[in-house]
This record gives C-alpha cells, sequence and structure tokens, in this order.
C-alpha cells in the first residue's frame, strides 16, 4: 500500500511540477530580428531607420514600372499602344498602379519610417545628446516634408499622419491641401535648423544637408504662396533659395568648367551625369542631393536604376536590339 | 490463410473459423446458424427437443455480445437449463456449463473457448481422432512417411493450449493438441513448414529442418480480433468511436509506386483532399473537409507514433507505416485541441509480430513520363500566327529574331517539352527484420528510393532507417522507442517548364560546343528552360532524425497507467548554390553564390495518465489525462557572394568573392497543454466520450496565448439492441455524433510582434553598403486562437455479412476569429494587419461504401466508393463588406472569382454601342446592370475554384494468387482563370502560345477571341477543372506455397503497378487537379505517369 502512494504521488509530484511553468514559459523574445523597442535605443540605432529612409527614398524611382511620370506624355510614349503599358491619363482611376504605387510609397515606406523615429524620438530613455536628437529629427523630417510634398503635388490634399500607428485605424479623412503644405513647412523649418552644412567626404555623398532643406522648402513656400495668395510666402521663398545660392548654406555653385574624365567627348553639363560625377567627392558642387547608385554592390540599387536600364546602351548587349532586354 | 480484418465482432469470427480443422464448429450465433438451410432446420429441432446446451450459449452470445468458441463434439447431445439473467458473462457460462463436465477459458475480452474440465478430458482420443485424416491421406503413400514429430504448444502463462491446429505447410497433412498441448504428426522426409494456428492467437511458422521436436508459444491476437484505430493517445476498437475516422489500409496501397506517404491517401478517402504538384519528391497539400483557415494554415496536424511531426511525409518510408488514421471531426480531433481544427492524420509505424523473426524485402524499378504537357504551336501555327496577329492589330508583322530566322533559314525546328525531357527511372529497395521474443518486439528497416523525374534536372533520392523497439523489462514496465532517420537528396535543378511554354519553336537552346544558350530566341522574355540546369551548381540535402522514447508504468492500482514519452526531432537542410561566370550573349557576370544551412529542433515532453475501469457489469469508463511541453527551435543562417573571378570551387569558394554577406535566422516557439479525457462505454451499444484541452502558445499576443478547446462525442449501436438484433442480414448500424472547438494555431513566431527586417544602401561613390532597419509588419499584441466549432452527424452500416458496409458522415463546420491578414488602409503605414477577424463555414457530406460485388469460387470482385461533397462559405470579414481586391465574398467560397460574364466573342456587323472599344474577335460581356456600357458594375462572382464534389472508386479483382486493383477519382465542378488559353495578351508578338483555335475574319469562332487580343478589362479566362482520372493500377500474383516453400521462403508477391495512367479531361493547363496556372515560376506541373514492375520476399 505504501508502493502505490509512493508511486501514484511521483507522478503526479512530475505532473504538477511542469503545471508550474506557465505564462512566463510561453514569453516570446525575438531572437533573430530587431523590433523598434529594442534597436531604437540609441543614435546608431535611429541612424539605421535613417539609411532605411534613403533607400525607399530611391524607390520612388521603381515604384512600379518606369512609365508612371513619362510614358504618354511628351517625354515619351510606348510604341506598343494596345493597352499593355498605362500611357492614357483620361483612364486614371483608384485601382491605376500608378496611383497605388505612389499612394503605397508615400504611405507604406516612407511616412511608416519617418513617423516611426520622429515619434520614437520622444522616448527619454533614448541614450542621446540633444544635438544627435536633434539631427536625426531634422532628417526623418526632410523626408517627411519630401513626401508630402509629392503626395499634396500628385493628389492634392491627402491625409495627414504625423505618428507612428500602434492600432489599424480605418477613419481617415483628408486635410486640405493648404494644411498638408503647412504641415510639410513646419517639418522643413525646423529640419534647416538642424540639418548640417554640407562637407565632403565619402560618408557624407548622398546624405541630407541644410540646402537640400531650404531647396524643399523654398518649393513649398511657393506652393503656399499659391494655396493662400499670401505673398509673403514668396518673400520667404526668395530667402531661403536665396540662402542656397549665397553659399551661406554651404559651397554650392553652378558648374561652368568641364570636371571629371576630360577625354570623354562632351560639354560641362553631360560632366554632371556621368556615372562617378555626381557626387561632391567628384568635383561636383552643382549637385544637391543625390540618389546613390553602386553597380554590383548589396544596396547599390542597380535594379531599381531604371534610367540606366532602359535607356543606357552603356549596359546593353552589344547588337541585342532593345525588346531582347529583360524587362522588371 | 489470410485472416480478414472486418468492422464487427461476429463477423471477424466467423471468417477466423474458416482458418480452423474440420471437425469443429462453434455455437454460433442465432444470426449465423439461420444462413443456412441446414442450420435453421436443425435450430428448429433443438427448439421442439428443448434448451440444448447450444442453443444456450447462442442466446449468451446474444445477450452479452460475447463470442463463444466450442468443439461440436463437446456440446452433442447435451443440454442446459434457462438462461436467466446474470451479474456477469462468467456467472452466467458457469451456470450454463454445470454439469455438462464442461469449463470454459477467457480469452480476452469479449471471447471464451468452452473445453472440458480438465480431470475427465479424453485428450488422447480426441487427438487421435482429429488426426484421423492424416492417417487416413498418408495411408495410401505410406512409404513416403519419414519421421514424426512432436511438441508441445503453449501459451503465454505456459498452459498448454489443447485443439491447436497443425497444418504442413501447402499439403492437407495435419493434426491438433490434445488437452495438455502436446501433438505429434507424421511428415514426409522432405522439409517443409508446420503452421500452428488457434482461434484468438496469432499464428505461427516454423520450418522444420532437421528438427524433430517443435515446442511453440503462441501469444494472444489482440488486435485481429476487431479494428483497432489510433484516436490520439491511444486506440480504440472501431465499434467504439463516436467521431469521424478515416483509415488507410497500408496492404492495399503498399504495391502502388508511392514514393511519398501523401500519395497513398490522394483519392481514396472521403474528405481528404490531396493535391499532388508532379514534382519528384514533393510533399503534396492534404486539406480535411474543405479550408478552414484564409491566411492561417489549413494543414492538418500530423501524429507521427503519438508525437506531432513537422518534418515532410517524403521523409518517411511507407513501407514502415502499419496505418494511416485520419481524425475529420472536432471532437476525435479535439485531443489535440490547440492544432487540431484542419483535422489530424495519425501515422502509426510497424512493430514487430510473431516469434519468429520475419525478413521481408520489397523493390520496385520503372519508369515515368510526363502524364500530359500542354500542346504550343508548332512552327507553321507560330508562323500563321504572327501573321494572323499582324493582321488583326493592324501593325507590321513581328519579324522573328535573328536566332529564330536563322533556325528558320536552315529549317531547324525543336519541340521544346521534348527538349526539357530525361530519361525517369523510379527504384525503391526496402529491407526489414521484425519479430517478437518474450520481452522485446523489433522492427528494424532501412530503405532507398531513387526518382528521376520526366523534368530535366528533377531528381530525388531517399536512405532512411528506422527501429521500433519496445522492452518489457518487468511486469510492470515496458520502455520503448520509435526512431527514424532519413536523408533525403532533391540536388540538382529542374527545367523552369514555365519557360516551355513561351519558347518558339525556332529556338536554339544550345550553342554548338554544346553549352547552353541563355536567351534561346534573343528575346529576354523567353529563357532557356535548361539554362540554370546545366549552368549551375546546386545542393539541397535535407536530414531528418525523429525519435521517441516512452516508459509505460503500470501503476499498482488495476487499470491505472502512466506513460512518460520524450519526442525530439531534429531536421537539418543544406542548400548551397553557385551560377558560375558567364560570358556570352553579351552578359558578362563573375561567378555568384550562397551556402545556407538550417537545423530546426523539435522537444516535446508528454506525461498522461489513463485509469481503466469497468463498474458495474457491462459499464466501463476510462480516463486520460495529459501534461506536456513542446518547444521549437530554428536556427539558420546563409553566406553568400557574388563577384566570383573563379567558379573552381563552386559554392565553397565564396571566400573570394565580393559582396559577402551573412544572413542569420533563429525563431523559437513554445507551447503547453494539459488535456482531460472521459469515456464512457456500455456493452458495445453505447458511448460517450468527453475531451477538453488546453493549450498556450507563445506566438500569440500577452493575454491571448492560452485557448480552452472542449467537446464531446456519442455513438449508439442500433444493431445491438434486442429489437434489431434478429435482424439476420443487419450486421451493423450505428449512429455517431459529435460536437467538438478545435483551435488553429497556424501563424509563425513572432506574428503577433513588430517585425523589423534589414535593408541596405551606399553613400558615396565605391562606398560600402550601410545597414538601414526597416518594419515590416504591425504588432498585434490581441492575436489569438482561430476557433472552429464542429459538428459530425455520422451512421456506419453494415448488412449482409459486410458484403454492403461503410459510413455517412454530415458536418459542419464554423470558423470563427478568423487568423487573417486583414487589408487595411495603407495609410496606416502597413498594408495588412494580421488579426482574428471574420467567420468562415464549411459544411459536407462523406459517403464510404465498400461492396462485395463478386464471391464465387476463389473468384472476389470488392470495390469501395468515396463521395466528399463540401460547400465552404465566407459568413463574416472585417465589417459587411465584401473585399473585392482579396476577391474575398460575404456568402460566396473562398477562391471566388469575381470577373465580368462572358457572353461570346464580338462579330462583324454587330451593336457594339455597349462595349465602343471592341472589335471583332474581342471578348463580349453582358451588361448586367443594364446601363448600356461595360463598367466595373458589371462583374460579379462568376465561380470558384473549389470543386463541388470529388469521388474515387477503387476496384479489387483477386483470383487464385491474382490481385488486380485500380482506382479512378475525379472532380466536378469549379473554375479556374487559366490565362494561358488568353491566345496572347502576354506577348504573342514575342513568345509561343498555346495550340488552341483562335478567331479569325475568315473563321470567325464564337468561342475563342483572336490572336492579340488585349484583353483591356483583363478578363480571367476560365476552364473547369473537371475530371475523370485512373489513377492508380496494380496487378499482383502471390506465388503459390508449395512452389516457394521449395525455395525455402515464406512469400513472394509480384506486380505491375501504374499511376496518373490516363486523364480525362478539358482543362488545358498542365493537371485540373493542382490547377497551376502560373506561367512564369509555376510549382506545380505536369504530373508523372510511371509504371513500375515490383517483388515482396519475405523469409
Amino acid at each position: 500500500m505504501k508502493n502505490i502512494r509512493t508511486y501514484i504521488s511521483l507522478c503526479l509530484g512530475m505532473m504538477l511540477l511542469c503545471v508550474a511553468c506557465g505564462e512566463d514559459y510561453l514569453k516570446e523574445q525575438t531572437l533573430d530580428r530587431f523590433s523598434p523597442e529594442n534597436s531604437l535605443v540609441n543614435k546608431s540605432g535611429f541612424d539605421a531607420y535613417l539609411v532605411t529612409l534613403h533607400r525607399f527614398a530611391r524607390e520612388e524611382n521603381f515604384e512600379d514600372r518606369p512609365d508612371p511620370m513619362g510614358n504618354g506624355t511628351d517625354v515619351a510614349t510606348s510604341g506598343v499602344a494596345d493597352g499593355r503599358f498605362f500611357t492614357d491619363y483620361t483612364q486614371l482611376n483608384s485601382q491605376t498602379d500608378v496611383v497605388v504605387s505612389y499612394w503605397n510609397w508615400a504611405y507604406a515606406k516612407m511616412l511608416k519610417v519617418a513617423n516611426l523615429v520622429i515619434t520614437r524620438a520622444e522616448n527619454p530613455n533614448v541614450n542621446w545628446t540633444e544635438e544627435e536628437k536633434n539631427a536625426v529629427l531634422a532628417e526623418a523630417k526632410f523626408f517627411r516634408a519630401y513626401t508630402y510634398n509629392t503626395l499634396v503635388n500628385l493628389y492634392g490634399g491627402v491625409p495627414i499622419i504625423d505618428r507612428e500607428q500602434s492600432v489599424p485605424r480605418f477613419d481617415f479623412q483628408r486635410a486640405t491641401r493648404q494644411e498638408v503644405l503647412e504641415f510639410a513647412m513646419q517639418d522643413l523649418e525646423f529640419a534647416v535648423q538642424h540639418l548640417p552644412v554640407v562637407r565632403s567626404g565619402l560618408t557624407s555623398d548622398g546624405r541630407i544637408f541644410k540646402a537640400a532643406g531650404l531647396h524643399l522648402l523654398t518649393e513649398v513656400y511657393i506652393s503656399m504662396g499659391r494655396v493662400t495668395n499670401d505673398a509673403s510666402y514668396y518673400d520667404k521663398a526668395i530667402e531661403a533659395a536665396t540662402k542656397v545660392i549665397d553659399k551661406s548654406a554651404g559651397d554650392y555653385q553652378l558648374m561652368t568648367q568641364r570636371f571629371g574624365d576630360l577625354q570623354r567627348p562632351g560639354d560641362v553639363f553631360s560632366d554632371l551625369f556621368w556615372t562617378g560625377q555626381q557626387n561632391r567627392s567628384s568635383g561636383n558642387l552643382e549637385s544637391i542631393w543625390v540618389c546613390q547608385y553602386e553597380f554590383g554592390t548589396l544596396g547599390g540599387g542597380e535594379q531599381e536604376n531604371v534610367t540606366v536600364r532602359w535607356w543606357d546602351l552603356s549596359l546593353k548587349m552589344p547588337g541585342v536590339p532593345i525588346t531582347a532586354m529583360p524587362c522588371w | 490463410m489470410k485472416k480478414h480484418i472486418t468492422y464487427f465482432l461476429a463477423q471477424s469470427i466467423g471468417m477466423l473459423l474458416l482458418g480452423l480443422p474440420p471437425g469443429y464448429a462453434f455455437a454460433q450465433s442465432q444470426s449465423m446458424a439461420l444462413n443456412t438451410p441446414e442450420a435453421a432446420a436443425h435450430l428448429h429441432n433443438l427448439q421442439q427437443a428443448g434448451q440444448s446446451l447450444k442453443r444456450a450459449l447462442s442466446q449468451l452470445e446474444q445477450k452479452y455480445k460475447i463470442s463463444i468458441i466450442a468443439r461440436d463434439q463437446l456440446l452433442h447431445g447435451k443440454t442446459a437449463g434457462p438462461v436467466s439473467t446474470y451479474p456477469s458473462v462468467e456467472e452466467a457460462l458457469t451456470d450454463v456449463l454445470k454439469g455438462s463436465k464442461l469449463t470454459f477459458k477467457k480469452i480476452k475480452e469479449g471471447f471464451y473457448v468452452v473445453r472440458p474440465v480438465e480431470e475427465n478430458m479424453p485428450g488422447r482420443d480426441k487427438a487421435d481422432s482429429l488426426s484421423s485424416r492424416n492417417t487416413a491421406a498418408p495411408s495410401l503413400k505410406a512409404q513416403r512417411i519419414a519421421r514424426t514429430i512432436t511438441g508441445k504448444v503453449i501459451d503465454e502463462q505456459k498452459q498448454g493450449i489443447p485443439g491447436v491446429s497443425i497444418v504442413l505447410k501447402g499439403t492437407t497433412t495435419g493434426t491438433a493438441t490434445d488437452a495438455e498441448g502436446n501433438y505429434s504428426l507424421n511428415i514426409p522426409e522432405e522439409n517443409g513448414t508446420l503452421i500452428f494456428s488457434y482461434i484468438g492467437y496469432l499464428s505461427q511458422e516454423v520450418a522444420i529442418g532437421n528438427q524433430n521436436e517443435i515446442n511453440i508459444t503462441l501469444s494472444p491476437d489482440i488486435k485481429s480480433l476487431e479494428e483497432v484505430v489510433v484516436v490520439g493517445y491511444g486506440t480504440s476498437r472501431k465499434i467504439d468511436l463516436t467521431g469521424s475516422v478515416a483509415s488507410v489500409k497500408m496492404e492495399n496501397v503498399a504495391m502502388q509506386p508511392n514514393v511519398n506517404l501523401v500519395q497513398s491517401l490522394r483519392g481514396s478517402l472521403a474528405g481528404v483532399q490531396v493535391t499532388d504538384n508532379g514534382r519528384a519528391g514533393a510533399d503534396g497539400s492534404i486539406v480535411i473537409r474543405g479550408f478552414s483557415s484564409i491566411s492561417g494554415s489549413n494543414a492538418p496536424l500530423i501524429v507521427l507514433d503519438g508525437i506531432p511531426y513537422y518534418g515532410g511525409l517524403s521523409d518517411i518510408n511507407s513501407n514502415d507505416i502499419e496505418s494511416i488514421d485520419i481524425l475529420k471531426d472536432g471532437s476525435s480531433a479535439a485531443i489535440y485541441g490547440s492544432r487540431a481544427s484542419n483535422g489530424v492524420i495519425m501515422i502509426t509505424t510497424k512493430k514487430g509480430k510473431g516469434d519468429r523473426p520475419k525478413l521481408t524485402y520489397s523493390a520496385y524499378y520503372g519508369r515515368s513520363d510526363f502524364a500530359s504537357v500542354p500542346k504550343m504551336m508548332g512552327p507553321e501555327r507560330y508562323l500563321q500566327l504572327k501573321q494572323d496577329a499582324s493582321v488583326f492589330t493592324g501593325r507590321d508583322l513581328t519579324q522573328l529574331n535573328p536566332l529564330e530566322q536563322a533556325n528558320f533559314d536552315a529549317g531547324r525546328t525543336i519541340d521544346v517539352w521534348d527538349a526539357i525531357k530525361q530519361e525517369a527511372p523510379v527504384q525503391s529497395h526496402e529491407l526489414s527484420i521484425s519479430g517478437k521474443t518474450n520481452r522485446i518486439t523489433y522492427y528494424l528497416s532501412g530503405s532507398y528510393v531513387d526518382q528521376k523525374s520526366p523534368l530535366y534536372g528533377d531528381e530525388f533520392s531517399r536512405l532512411s532507417s528506422r527501429l521500433n523497439l519496445d522492452v518489457n523489462i518487468t511486469d510492470w514496465l515496458t520502455i520503448g522507442t520509435n526512431t527514424g532517420f532519413s536523408v533525403k537528396d532533391y540536388s540538382g535543378i529542374a527545367a523552369e517548364y514555365g519557360y516551355a511554354n513561351l519558347l518558339s519553336p525556332y529556338s536554339e537552346l544550345y550553342f554548338e560546343d554544346g553549352s547552353p544558350r541563355r536567351l534561346p530566341m534573343n528575346d529576354g522574355l523567353g529563357v532557356n528552360p535548361l539554362f540554370n540546369t546545366l549552368h549551375n551548381d546546386n545542393r539541397d540535402v535535407r536530414y531528418n532524425l525523429f525519435s521517441n522514447i516512452y516508459a509505460d508504468v503500470k501503476l499498482p492500482l488495476k487499470g491505472l497507467t502512466y506513460r512518460i514519452r520524450n519526442g525530439n526531432t531534429l531536421l537539418q537542410s543544406e542548400v548551397f548554390n553557385y551560377a558560375p561566370s558567364y560570358n556570352k550573349e553579351g552578359f558578362n557576370t563573375l561567378g555568384s553564390g550562397s551556402k545556407s544551412h538550417s537545423k530546426t529542433y523539435n522537444f516535446l515532453l508528454e506525461n498522461i495518465l489513463r485509469y481503466d475501469k469497468e463498474i458495474g457489469s457491462g459499464h466501463n469508463m476510462d480516463l486520460t489525462l495529459l501534461y506536456g511541453v513542446e518547444s521549437s527551435t530554428v536556427n539558420g543562417s546563409s553566406l553568400s557572394a557574388n563577384n566570383i573571378f573563379n567558379d573552381a570551387l563552386s559554392y565553397n569558394g565564396l571566400g573570394i568573392g565580393e559582396n559577402q554577406t551573412i544572413t542569420t535566422t533563429a525563431t523559437e516557439s513554445k507551447a503547453v497543454s494539459s488535456m482531460a479525457r472521459l469515456g464512457y462505454r456500455y456493452r458495445e451499444k453505447y458511448m460517450l466520450n468527453f475531451t477538453v484541452r488546453r493549450d498556450g502558445f507563445s506566438a500569440f499576443g500577452d493575454g491571448k496565448k492560452f485557448g480552452v478547446f472542449p467537446s464531446m462525442g456519442a455513438s449508439w449501436v442500433l444493431s445491438n439492441e434486442n429489437l434489431l438484433a434478429p435482424i439476420t442480414w443487419l450486421d451493423l448500424l450505428k449512429l455517431r455524433f459529435s460536437y467538438g472547438k478545435n483551435g488553429n494555431r497556424g501563424v509563425d513566431p513572432y506574428a503577433s510582434l513588430s517585425n523589423v527586417s534589414p535593408v541596405y544602401y551606399v553613400f558615396g561613390d565605391g562606398g560600402v553598403p550601410a545597414t538601414g532597419l526597416n518594419p515590416t509588419s504591425f504588432p498585434n499584441p490581441l492575436l489569438g486562437w482561430e476557433t472552429t466549432l464542429s459538428t459530425n452527424l455520422g451512421l456506419d452500416f453494415g448488412f449482409f455479412k459486410s458484403r454492403i458496409n461503410g459510413s455517412v458522415d454530415f458536418y459542419t463546420r464554423n470558423t470563427s476569429d478568423l487568423l487573417l491578414q486583414l487589408t487595411i488602409p495603407n495609410v496606416n503605414g502597413y498594408n495588412q494587419f494580421f488579426a482574428n477577424v471574420g467567420k468562415m463555414n464549411n459544411k459536407g457530406i462523406e459517403l464510404t461504401l465498400n461492396t462485395i460485388n463478386l464471391d464465387t469460387k476463389g473468384f472476389q470482385w470488392a470495390s469501395s466508393v468515396v463521395y466528399t461533397l463540401n460547400r465552404n462559405e465566407i459568413i463574416e470579414l472585417n465589417g459587411k463588406e465584401d473585399d473585392i481586391a482579396s476577391r474575398r465574398f460575404i456568402g460566396e467560397p473562398l477562391f471566388s472569382h469575381y470577373d465580368y460574364l462572358y457572353d461570346g466573342i464580338w462579330q462583324k456587323g454587330e451593336d457594339f454601342s455597349i462595349d465602343p472599344a471592341a472589335k471583332p474577335g474581342y471578348l463580349k460581356f453582358k451588361d448586367l446592370n443594364g446601363d448600356g456600357k461595360i463598367t466595373p458594375e458589371d462583374r460579379q462572382v462568376v465561380g470558384t475554384s473549389q470543386p463541388d464534389f470529388t469521388w474515387g472508386i477503387t476496384n479489387n479483382v483477386t483470383y487464385k494468387g491474382f490481385t488486380l486493383s485500380f482506382l479512378f477519382n475525379g472532380r466536378v465542378g469549379g473554375i479556374t482563370p487559366n490565362p494561358v488559353i488568353n491566345p496572347g495578351t502576354n506577348f504573342y508578338d514575342r513568345v509561343n502560345v498555346l495550340d488552341l483555335p483562335y478567331w479569325t475574319p475568315e473563321n470567325p469562332l464564337t468561342d475563342r477571341p483572336s490572336v492579340g487580343y488585349p484583353n483591356p478589362l483583363g478578363y480571367g479566362f476560365y476552364e473547369k477543372r473537371d475530371y475523370v482520372r485512373l489513377q492508380d493500377v496494380t496487378l499482383a500474383y502471390s506465388l503459390p506455397a508449395n512452389l516457394i516453400n521449395k525455395i525455402r521462403l515464406d512469400n513472394v508477391r509480384v506486380y505491375v503497378s501504374g499511376k496518373n495512367l490516363k486523364t480525362w479531361t478539358d482543362w488545358n493547363g498542365y493537371d485540373p487537379e493542382n490547377g497551376e496556372t502560373t506561367i512564369y515560376s509555376p510549382t506545380s506541373g505536369p504530373l508523372i505517369r510511371s509504371w513500375v514492375l515490383g517483388i515482396n520476399i519475405g523469409l
């Protein structure tokens, strides 16, 4: 009889032992991926999200097909005008690929990341200096304004999302065109205060400097002037643009002398666009913000470089007609 | 005599008795006795004369639903008093046999043997009389009787067993044991095999050799007495089931060339839809009772030897499988609550049987080909198509590309599907040893399968081994293991057959030196399907170690057992790729490659306590309690590099490349489970089952991790009621009802969290990649279980001694809190949100009908029909609105198609006002809303890809040693968009299209549009997926025993078997079953038709 009790209590004991693990046992820890919580903790974490914004900004040029902004206009048109390529702007509706893809680019890429950075920068536990924080916020706000400026010019008044969303919402309302422009303007006015003045060097090529902010702000001021009929915005636009022109926001100038590979036939204007001659480090002082492509390098984006893939014959196979290129 | 296993007791006893020597009869149940006129007359006489003992025993059989076995001589002339009511069967028997000098022995639950009381037993006489036929026959050829074999037959308790039949295999020479179990038998000089058989015990065969004394221990055959199904944490007799369980008898499919276990389930089970994708060694997909989830998993849970199994079914050697039981309804599956909503497939591997070690060798070899391939435009039609397209579109004739032109000039054409074909042998070898000694049961096997599919480069081989071992250490402790190991090799790159549908017949796949061209028709759309196959290196090997160890402890309280079980699965894979440098055709790339390793480890620990108790007469209950924990860890890493300047080391030379990247993956998920099941049975008439399971899973949001899943089941065996019992033609009538709630946790780890992925960007000319982070999913801390409430009503029936039997099931499955990738406004920052939203319903009918159509003089024709009808309906999505973008509509099935309504082809001279952009040769659509225009509002749900119903018929014809079986199956209903039948939306001016007729002004078809039809509205081009298929045909022949005994073998069977032999369908895609329509990189393709020649040898 004693044996029986030992047996049973042993077994039940084992079962109960396991009951003891419970909620804690099921607590989930991500092992192989970052989360906003564990990555947005210091300057370098925030910088990683800024890299993503640069990447997404480049993807604007490759959002769907290369046709959206040119094909069917006086820039170019498809040789196959039978409906396989979008060319007819009278047919635009909310399901048209072009319409969907720019909207998606803006909200599901640019604004998602920019708002995440801006919202999480409020976290008092982030380990950074006030200066570092403002530099991060300035770049994020530049991209947010850049996106809203694109949106407002393509779609008119659009919903303004100013924060990271914690739960899905279904009640978005269009803001007015003016409200969107004002929002972009405020972002840029903050950005131009904190964006750095341009400097040369490997890691700064492609970055956003004060002049880029001022340039975009100029555009937004002009739009504001037109929307509000308030002429003072034009004065502000002139003021902002002047800072770029008079070099108070960095050493920019129109290139007047040939530079780069002088063996190449051409003129100074063509010099501005050769691969390897677009960044400041190559001596090009005319460019304010350069989208970066690097052939054959991870993140170099040659697949996204639509211009090169479609029209630059240097990458083409010699002797093969253009129709034989792999498409997208 | 092969023992046939049937649904119910009386029948199985009847069949078993056919194996007894003449001179034996038994107290037949009334229903049996009345089957012959003689017996009926005899019974009538007995009734006139008074109560005979035989009659009394027969009444007891009826009353207690037991089987009583007795020799006729013992009962002859004996009488008994009237049968009254007794507290137990034993007391009843004691009373009835009282005064007859007979006693009884209980073999097992429900089975009793009547035998003489020891001291009065006229043992020797009986044995002599029984062997009289032995002495009579040999007397004619007495000179051949060379020696006498003697011995004793005992049971596991070392008691002699009287009446055991001993027959010299392949002859009529035989005898039986006496009261002490002794026997003596004269045999000819030649060696032979003795067969020892006795009802309720496993038969044994012993080679005589030089022995003159052969002693045998017979072990009771528990399982052969009634069909047993595996139900999760235990087994159940089929008669006791309350739910809906489909079982596969592996012996029926053992001779099909099924490289994958999944194939043996295909087409032959009601409610189970298996889809074969036609690739070598691929795991097909299984859906049970319709789709219940939209974004979660629809795959059933697979339980291998009691342990949830995460490897592929292609890891398992089909020959190692004893049985497959599929738990379809809510209550049977509820035992695996959290993952059971898609049904559970219980796979049980073989265990050793019989005292004598048994060695089996099975092998087959065969050839295969595509079952069918799409027919593409041949050279003339291809050129004509370009002409016709030019006329239709009014544009210049598309010229042949330079390479095409060169081939045209030279008169060279190719058939692309022919060009991507290879010799496709398939072979399999399997060797197993199994057996059982006093305390050890063992099964050991090794197998090798090698398959080449007809698709160039599509190859598969598997090496597998298994050890199943049980060691009975003491009478209260058994320790055992089921361990299997497999290595699957998928190395090589299959030809990209999607491109075979695009290439011009004037393509040139190879350069003159034999190396493959990348662009065989000078067009970027028409890539050489063989380029990667021939040019690149690939190694893809997967290792699977599955080991499950358990200990069964009989606790000192009768009926109480404890089992602790530890399951371990280790899955490893190596996927290596290398693309060497290529500098032809204007391409100039250096080598690039990758090496990926992944390891998955699953751990499971379960404690199971089980208590069986008989409470009073006829009342039985059992209680099962479970507590278990589980974890799954995945670790992987991948290395890649490009610009590798030297190809000599292939993927092992990544170190010299540029852009070296490292990717690491690691996930972990955990689960805890507790479960209680209470069962109650009353005399095989009423059965009740209650189960409740509580499961916790780590991937769900905080606070949503646990779910509780209750269920109940009840069944009522009407045919065992006194009212119906006398109906002789009625063998079984049983009603089953079950109701239960199951969960689906088919989400990936971290699904409820915000996941962040790396992205890269390069700052500055010649810069290094900068790493960015991008959040890719919206977190949902409220993500929880998807639950399905299932109701099942079933009826099992058997008529005319099981000549007709089967079952019908009606079910409904209501799924709520659907795991749904909800499309949300992307203004939120994400396009999708993984949430528990919406409801879906499945309801259906399943029918299984087994009949023995003919059974005369060694010729038998049996057939089995299955019919499955499932209706799927989305009840609710987010809110009440249809989700048109995802093609989900309230009140319509999943996979519905929303499109314009096809209304023929526009012809010359018709009124084009509703579609002014159309011209003759365009598709005409119906103006549904009658506004005089074709607008997006004229779209509606035009159909679904899901079938109306599916069916299968298996036929088995046996004659002497021959068995012919063939399986037809098919589906009716369902349409799927098949874009390849549109004659040329997709670049008809650049690539080839399917060889189907098309509209031309000269030949204005009314059902096909013109080539060059631009399909401005994006119409889906739907085709019916109805088909009838002759899926499996097997002809087998078992060599006669006297022939194979001469070569000292036990049994030899040869067979020829074919798979996917013929399909009748109007579908123009690869195959109507998988319905694949993707053009550029399809995952399913044409099925494989194979013929194999096989042999099974038993020693």
